[in-house]
Order: structure tokens, then C-alpha cells, then sequence
């Protein structure tokens, strides 16, 4: 059967299937307000924000045993308390409390406590539930953000810093610990905006002429993506895929990590008229850079790289460093050394993976099936090449030559 | 629109199943998937396009024209061959009506237009560079064309050439604009009334104009 297997194709058949769709999103937006409400109503925070994926516009549907998942949902939920009179504890618990108080977050409220939120649980509608993880939170105290800003942070970003509650649940203590969503949101959109601009109007036309928005400027900003935001959900939802069900599940690559990285490549290289294949491979190009680190005698190979300027992720005697950008004090690669490094040993394993598993164009591949299933998941994959099939056409191609061919010519 | 063209659009539909037929005002819209596979040199070029291609009621002497609906093709990924709506950059209208006139099929266009353009694409995707050459953007393009109309490389020849249209009672006996050092009537003449008598006089005569207009400006 003749086919057309390639990166457009799959990518496009994915899209589809990982995307939240404009339904959901107005229907989590709907939820997120709710909750918004109800705490800002209840005296308990006085500015509710999302994190993460949905303010980077990166969410994906999460893949687990072997299926489509609930979309995860994270919001901030910050008081105007100061923090040098507020207890991590009290902060905590009085969240837990407006949920609980309230008729119709009651219900949905997961009793047992997470180490710094509350979540909420939406049943399924139309098959797709959520979850919704509510981080309770003030503002950061002067002293640590100063000293963020003493490390290269701009101020204007740094005062966006928060202090989050920290529940060890064993010994039943609270502390403090240091956040910047909104400031990690701040740099993402920055490093995003001249990607976007690449293929906004593209897009936003797309949409009004599939009569789903009247206006060009009515197209909501979300709903557009760029090859930043591709990139990262490709990678995210390949990395679900293959760490499902598998031994070292436990150490996958974070998201956070997954979108920090992509990140900070796309910004060195600034590719903004790139497809998403290309701006794909000058990341899987660099991030390979970075696999010699993994090994015992890694010295040489973190000298070589330091001096290629290549500093993305960095691994000294003390263990590895991927900072986060809004906030050095955090290394998102804090836990990479436990277990015999097994965190960084699946990062790299996942690495050499979507450098074979995203060609989709080789003609050599046997048995493509197998291995975009392996990638992708089976509903997607049996709904590509039903596409396919269904759209395929015999074909034998026709030569061109070279002599006398028209030429593109524009006005 | 002439029989012939609606046999070619019968084809066309059980080639491309994907495309579907609508009558707007003015002609005939083609809306949906175009499948291309088209081999170059040692690769074969296969893939789907979302397009909008229309037939003018008035075809062939009113040119065809093809839309990419969904943006794949871009004027920053294709060293900006296409409009801002999506119109596809195929060739210079002369050239495409030129064509038409000797081959008046639809099918004909579209094998030697758009599939070369969108093979051309996808070429200059994996390579960087097109396989088959560009014209320039606006007045200097079309002045590539009539150097290739006028085998000529002088850009000015090719515009003394073409302003020759446009100029009753030129004697056969002056030097031919070409330089050739020859007379006008041993030369070029019969080349130019040729053009004259050519039902793309009037093409020539908008593409002088404009060329006239752009010179005016600088």
C-alpha cells in the first residue's frame, strides 16, 4: 500500500490527539475562575494565577498505561500576607480549608495533602476529566530576592519570586521554599514571542477561514502555537510514551526540564522562520552535545564543553546543574546524582530516542508501525495510518528534469 | 467553460480524491488535499497539500491560479514565492498565459506549474536552494523573463526590445535595439511583429507598463 509517512503528516495526526481542544480549554478556564473565586471570596489569596504548561502553552493530554489521561492543571494561589508573619503551615491548611468550606470545591478536593498543594479532582466529561493542583503561596521576602538578583536576574523579574509551603509529611513539619512561576512564564514568552510572530497571522487566518473566529484579531493567543510550543509537546508526549509502564519510569525527564531546555536552545539559535523539523533537529543536535557528560570520566568532556561555551547542563564534583532561569538557586537537576545517576541516565537514554524516533522520512524503516506505536502510543498511530490509507492514491512518481522548468516569480 | 476543460476536471477529481468541486462566480474552485509525487534528480518528493486552486471561466487566455490554505508554505520558509492570502508564486503570468496559448489544458498547467512548485518546495526544504532557479520579486523579475523571451542576458536590450512593440512604423533599414550591430529587419523584426500579432499583446503591453512605472519612480 503506497503512503505518505512523514514528519508533517505524523506531527499533524498528533496534534490533533495531544492538543487540549478550544472546548477544554474555555471548560478548564471555567473550572480555574471557580476556584480563583472561591478563594479570593474566602480571604485566602488575593491573586490565583495558572503555572506551567497552560500559561506556557504547552499542554499536552498526559499519556499513562497505555491510554490518554486527565489534562493537569496548575495554578498559583498567592495571599498578600507578608511572609515574616505568616506560617507555612497556617497558609496551607487555611487553603485546604476554603476548598473544604466550599459547596462545591468540597467535593472534588483530594483529602490527602500533597507536599505543597491541594488537588482537585473533575470527573470526566465527554471522556476528558482534569486535574487541578492549587499552590498556596505569598510573596517573596526582600532579603532572597535580592540575593536572586545578585546572581544575574533582573529585578523587574526576580520581585516576582514567591515563598511556597513544603509539607514533610513524616515528620509533620512545614518550611518555606522558593518559586518564580510567574517569572519562568515572563522569560518563556520573551524567548517565544519573535517564534510566534513567525506563524501567527498564518495560523489566526487559518482559523477564520475554518469559520472559527470571525476576525483575524479574535483568535484567542493560546490557541496559536509556535515551533517552540510544538517542539516541547512533541518531546513531552514522546517522553510519556516511552517511559510508560517501563522500569525507569520514575526517573523520566520532567517537563520542566524538557521546556527549560528547548528553551534555552531555541533562544541561543533564534531559528524563527524554522518548521518545527528543523528547529526539532537543531535541538536533538545539541542536546546530544551533552551525552559524553554521562559517563565516569566526565571531566574532560565538561572541560571541552565549557570552553565551547556549551553550558546548558553542566556536571562538576558536586553533581549536575540545570538552573532554572528565573532563579539560580534552584537546580532543576538537584536529584540527577541519586540512584547512581539514574535521572541523568534516562535523560540521555530519552535523548538518543527522539534522535532516531522522530525520521519519520527514512525510507529504510521496516516496520514503522511498531516503532511510531512505540513512540506515539497506539490510538495515534492507528489513526494515522487509517488517515492515510484512506487518503492514499496509487501513485508512481513522475521525473522531473532540471532544463526549462518554470520559475517562481512574484509581483 | 469549454468542454475540454470539463473532461480535464473530471480527471483531475478521480486523480485527486481529495479535492472537491464547487462553482463560485467566475469559475471553477478545487478545495482540499493535492497530492504531489514527483521525482528529481535520485529523490522522490511525496506529500499533501491543502490547497484552493481555481479555473477562471475564461481559461485558458485568464490564467489559474492556486492558494495553500493551511500556511505550510510560507513567504519565510520559501524565500517568499507566495502572497500574503497564500496565492502560490508559480511564474510570471506572461510566461504561464504564453504556455496556455500553445497548450490550452488544464491538466498540462497543473503538471508543469504547480506540481514543479510544490515539488520545488519541498526540494528547497531538505537542500536550501531551489532546484529549478527563481525570478526576482516584482519589476526585475519580469525583466528576467523577457531576457529569457529575448535570449538575451542586457537587460536593457530586453527592455529596448520590448518598448519595440509598442512603436508604430519602425524602419526596417535603423540598427537593431539589440546591438547586434545588424539591421532592424535582419535582426529582431520579425521576432517583434510576431509579438505584436500575439493575443498576449495585451499582457505585454501591462508588463511594460509596469516596468515603466517602477523606472519612473527611481
Amino acid at each position: 500500500m503506497e503512503k505518505i509517512l512523514n514528519f508533517d503528516s505524523v506531527t499533524e495526526e498528533l496534534y490533533k490527539q495531544i492538543d487540549i481542544t478550544p472546548t477544554q480549554y474555555d471548560l478548564a478556564k471555567s473550572h480555574y475562575e471557580a476556584v480563583a473565586k472561591c478563594l479570593t471570596e474566602g480571604g485566602v489569596a488575593t491573586d490565583v494565577y495558572t503555572q506551567g504548561s497552560f500559561a506556557f502553552g504547552t499542554v499536552i493530554r498526559p499519556y499513562r498505561e497505555g491510554r490518554d489521561a486527565d489534562f493537569d492543571i496548575d495554578l498559583v494561589a498567592q495571599s498578600s500576607d507578608d511572609k515574616l508573619i505568616t506560617k507555612p503551615r497556617a497558609l496551607k491548611k487555611s487553603v485546604g480549608k476554603c476548598l473544604d468550606e466550599s459547596q462545591y470545591h468540597k467535593n472534588l478536593l483530594d483529602r490527602n495533602e500533597g507536599r505543597r498543594c491541594w488537588t482537585l479532582n473533575y470527573a470526566p466529561k465527554d471522556g476528558v476529566g482534569f486535574h487541578m493542583d492549587v499552590l498556596p503561596c505569598v510573596h517573596e521576602e526582600n532579603d532572597i530576592i535580592n540575593k536572586i538578583v545578585l546572581k544575574n536576574v533582573l529585578p523587574a523579574v526576580a520581585k516576582k519570586a514567591i515563598a511556597i509551603t513544603d509539607f514533610d509529611k513524616e515528620e509533620d513539619t512545614y518550611d518555606w521554599s522558593t518559586g518564580n512561576p510567574r517569572g519562568l512564564v515572563d522569560w518563556f514568552k520573551n524567548i517565544n514571542t519573535p517564534y510566534l510572530r513567525a506563524v501567527s497571522e498564518y495560523q489566526r487566518r487559518a482559523l477564520v477561514e475554518k469559520k472559527a473566529y470571525a476576525s483575524i484579531e479574535a483568535v484567542p493567543e493560546p490557541l496559536l502555537k509556535s515551533s517552540l510550543q510544538r517542539v516541547i509537546q512533541l518531546f513531552k508526549r514522546h517522553r510519556d510514551v516511552r517511559f510508560d509502564r517501563q522500569p525507569d519510569y520514575a526517573y523520566r525527564p520532567i517537563s520542566i526540564i524538557i521546556t527549560v531546555l528547548v528553551t534555552k536552545v531555541a533562544a541561543e539559535k533564534k531559528l524563527y522562520n524554522a518548521s518545527v523539523k528543523e528547529l526539532l533537529q537543531a535541538v536533538v543536535d545539541e542536546l546530544s552535545q551533552y551525552s559524553s557528560l554521562n559517563q565516569d570520566f566526565y571531566v574532560y568532556s565538561a572541560e571541552r564543553l565549557a570552553q565551547r561555551n556549551a553550558v546548558i547542563i553542566k556536571r562538576d564534583s558536586d553533581g549536575w546543574h540545570l538552573c532554572n532561569p528565573v532563579n539560580p538557586y534552584e537546580n532543576f537537576a538537584e536529584r540527577w546524582t541519586e540512584d547512581g545517576n539514574a535521572r541523568a541516565k534516562a535523560f540521555f537514554k530519552w535523548v538518543e530516542w527522539i534522535k532516531s524516533d522522530f525520521e519519520f522520512d527514512r525510507a529504510d524503516s521496516a516496520d514503522k508501525f511498531t516503532s511510531l506505536q512505540k513512540s506515539f502510543g497506539e490510538e495515534v498511530t492507528k489513526r494515522i495510518y487509517a488517515n492515510l490509507s484512506l487518503n492514499a492514491t496509487k501513485s508512481v512518481p513522475t521525473i522531473i528534469t532540471a532544463v526549462n522548468q518554470p520559475k517562481p516569480y512574484r509581483r | 467553460m469549454r468542454a475540454a476543460v470539463l473532461d480535464e476536471v473530471e480527471i483531475l477529481l478521480a486523480e485527486q480524491p481529495l479535492l472537491t468541486k464547487t462553482e463560485i462566480d467566475g469559475g471553477l474552485k478545487f478545495i482540499g488535499k493535492y497530492k504531489i509525487c514527483n521525482q528529481f534528480e535520485n529523490e522522490i518528493f511525496e506529500d499533501y497539500f491543502l490547497l484552493e486552486i481555481f479555473i477562471p471561466n475564461g481559461f485558458p487566455e485568464d490564467i489559474p491560479t492556486a492558494k495553500n490554505t493551511d500556511g505550510k508554505i510560507r513567504a519565510n520558509n520559501y524565500k517568499g514565492h507566495v502572497y500574503a492570502n497564500g496565492q502560490l508564486c508559480l511564474e510570471v503570468d506572461t510566461a504561464i498565459a504564453a504556455f496556455l496559448q500553445g497548450n490550452p489544458s488544464f491538466l498540462a498547467f497543473l503538471t508543469k506549474y504547480l506540481d514543479t512548485y510544490l515539488c520545488g518546495f519541498l526540494f528547497y526544504r531538505k537542500h536550501k536552494y531551489l532546484p529549478f532557479g527563481e525570478h526576482k520579486h516584482g519589476v526585475p523579475g519580469l525583466l528576467d523573463y523577457y531576457c529569457e523571451l529575448f535570449e538575451t542576458t542586457d537587460i536593457k536590450v530586453a527592455y529596448s526590445l520590448l518598448a519595440c512593440l509598442f512603436r508604430e512604423n519602425l524602419k526596417g533599414h535603423i540598427q537593431c535595439p539589440c546591438q547586434s550591430g545588424k539591421r532592424y529587419r535582419d535582426c529582431h523584426k520579425e521576432k517583434i511583429n510576431e509579438l505584436k500579432a500575439s493575443s498576449l499583446y495585451e499582457r505585454y503591453k501591462d508588463d511594460f507598463e509596469s516596468i515603466i512605472a517602477e523606472l519612473d519612480k527611481r
